[in-house]
């Protein structure tokens, strides 16, 4: 019995550990490719009438300071140059989105809030594809 | 007509006890990481409780006295010494996450930062036990929790694929992200065995003034209540698996999860998603907080009892009042409350051994319960019960540090 749980803890970080640096990047920006999606559903919520201002103020303040970790996370790794680019672009293209809505919110402008949901979508897929390329690798 | 009205306590039980804090963030988490896949944890979490509560009440029932009460007697104050702190230690934690759930409940609905609202909460929490009778929590936060069924309702409006959902019911192995798949596992089932509901039920039933007629009740209690639970924590579940996961939102923060409710009550889910977190959380913080008081009163053999005047059991009084001061103090520090939340639901599946086997040995004192002890069906769910939780205890603490992150 305890051999086998301490077959298993070992087991668990082996699997850790045979992660490339691309998978491995992609698996610790896992937080802030999921405020991408966050952030999109709330601004949608919110052009919807469905959730006040205030939550989405703060979705974006938490979502922000999510996708700011993200690319010091993006700058520290060891992953390939062109992943990290990439990665970098997407995220630097959802925090303008989220200054965007910032903007949006404060003017009560429901409409203004669809360019800056474009730009959420697209990060999102485009993030999201990256993670599956590298997922079936 | 009383027994009839001891459903309101496994129904508080089960509001409190079962749909809390540590319920909604890993069902969320659960439910938008990888859909229905992990709805068995939920479902052999439910059939474990159902054990223990069953148990627990049938103790009280029949012996008239309460968990710590008993084991104290029966094993020595040194051999309870150790749970009775291990217990502790979870009971202000827990508190402290249900105390930021209520917070964060109310952030939603009045916009002002979470961290304000961490004195007030208490003091509210503080109010109920000093004014309120055991009866009157009891039904008030039965009554009231059945919102929470807003979360079922939710789930059959989303028309989620049956197939996929009854899959989920089987264990299966994880398709991606094992170490988190195993951690969510173990959390959910250390937030449905919340130590503290088992012994809170046995007071309780102590409260009530239990008896041997009552264990039939009782039986039905730990069955519907556990299992009014745990259909609400399927749904909260299965509504983050049809509208989170689609949208790869994995819930880190409770801001997230807030959403869940959103797409199919376009007016109403946010503030049912708000008043069903901080009315759950509310019926769970009195329960950790009335059962720390319990487990205190009864360890040292001081007056206790909700149903008592505060000044006739002052030093039980006192154990609520600091423990919600103390645990207060972890949200007004800025503690995450979803972090502290995940953390305490692993917490707690690592110390069950100790807080659960203690109770699973009474149940087989024949000196004791006579006819009512353990049979042989319920010795073999105790056996796979004790070795199931002292897995977990084994395995949390490397999937806390793999998987919590």
């Amino acid at each position: 019995m305890h051999r086998a749980l301490c077959i298993f803890a070992l087991a668990l970080l082996c699997a850790c550990a045979g992660k490339s640096p691309e998978k491995k990047l992609l698996n610790d920006l896992d937080p802030a490719i999921s405020w991408v999606g966050t952030l999109q559903f709330a601004a949608e919520r919110w052009a919807a009438n469905s959730v006040p201002a205030a939550f989405l103020r703060n979705s974006l303040d938490s979502g922000e300071q999510a996708l700011e970790k993200g690319t010091e996370t993006v700058d520290k790794s060891r992953a390939s140059n062109d992943l990290r680019d990439r990665l970098r672009d997407e995220l630097n293209r959802s925090m303008a989105a989220a200054e965007m809505l910032k903007i949006a919110v404060q003017k009560e402008d429901r409409a203004a809030a669809a360019g800056p949901l474009r730009i959420l979508a697209d990060s999102d897929a485009a993030l999201r594809h990256m993670q599956q390329e590298f997922e079936e690798r | 007509m009383k027994k009839a009205t001891q459903f309101a306590l496994g129904i508080l039980t089960s509001v409190g006890g079962f749909f809390d804090v540590g319920n909604i963030a890993t069902t969320a988490q659960a439910g938008a990481q990888f859909r229905f896949q992990l709805l068995w944890a939920l479902v052999l979490a439910t059939i474990i409780v159902i054990l223990l509560v069953e148990m627990s009440g049938r103790f009280a029932a029949v012996t008239q006295k309460a968990l710590p009460d008993a084991i104290r007697e029966h094993f020595g104050f040194r051999f309870w010494s150790v749970p009775f702190l291990i217990l502790t230690i979870v009971h202000v934690l827990v508190l402290a996450a249900e105390i930021g759930g209520i917070c964060f409940a109310l952030h939603l609905v009045s916009g002002l930062p979470l961290q304000l609202w961490a004195l007030p909460v208490a003091v509210l929490v503080w109010l109920f036990l000093w004014r309120s009778t055991f009866n009157t929590i009891e039904n008030s936060t039965s009554v009231l929790g059945l919102i929470t069924l807003c979360f079922v309702a939710a789930a059959i409006l989303h028309h989620p694929p049956l197939h996929d959902v009854a899959a989920g019911v089987i264990p299966t192995l994880p398709s991606h992200d094992p170490e988190k798949y195993w951690f969510i596992a173990v959390s959910i089932i250390g937030a449905v065995i919340a130590p503290y509901l088992f012994y809170f039920y046995s007071s309780g039933a102590v409260e009530d003034r239990w008896d041997r007629t009552y264990i039939p009740v009782n039986r039905a209690v730990a069955v519907l209540g556990m299992g009014f639970g745990s259909v609400i924590s399927i749904g909260a579940l299965v509504v983050a698996g049809v509208v989170l996961a689609p949208r790869g939102i994995h819930v880190s923060d409770y801001h997230q999860a807030a959403l869940m409710l959103t797409e199919v009550f376009p007016f109403w889910g946010y503030t049912l998603f708000a008043v069903s977190m901080g009315i759950a959380c509310l019926g769970a913080a009195l329960e950790v907080a009335l059962s720390m008081a319990y487990s205190f009163a009864q360890t040292f053999g001081w007056n206790w009892g909700e149903n008592l005047d505060p000044a006739e059991d002052a030093r039980f009084a006192m154990v609520y009042t600091v423990s919600l001061l103390v645990a207060a103090l972890f949200i007004l520090a800025g503690t995450d409350p979803l972090r502290l939340t995940i953390l305490t639901m692993a917490i707690s599946a690592a110390v069950l051994p100790v807080v659960a086997i203690p109770m699973l040995l009474l149940m087989n004192d024949r000196k004791l319960l006579r006819d009512a002890s353990n049979g042989i069906f319920s010795n073999l769910a105790t056996a796979g019960i004790v070795l199931l939780t002292l897995i977990l205890a084994v395995i949390s603490i490397p999937l806390v540090i793999l998987g919590g992150s």
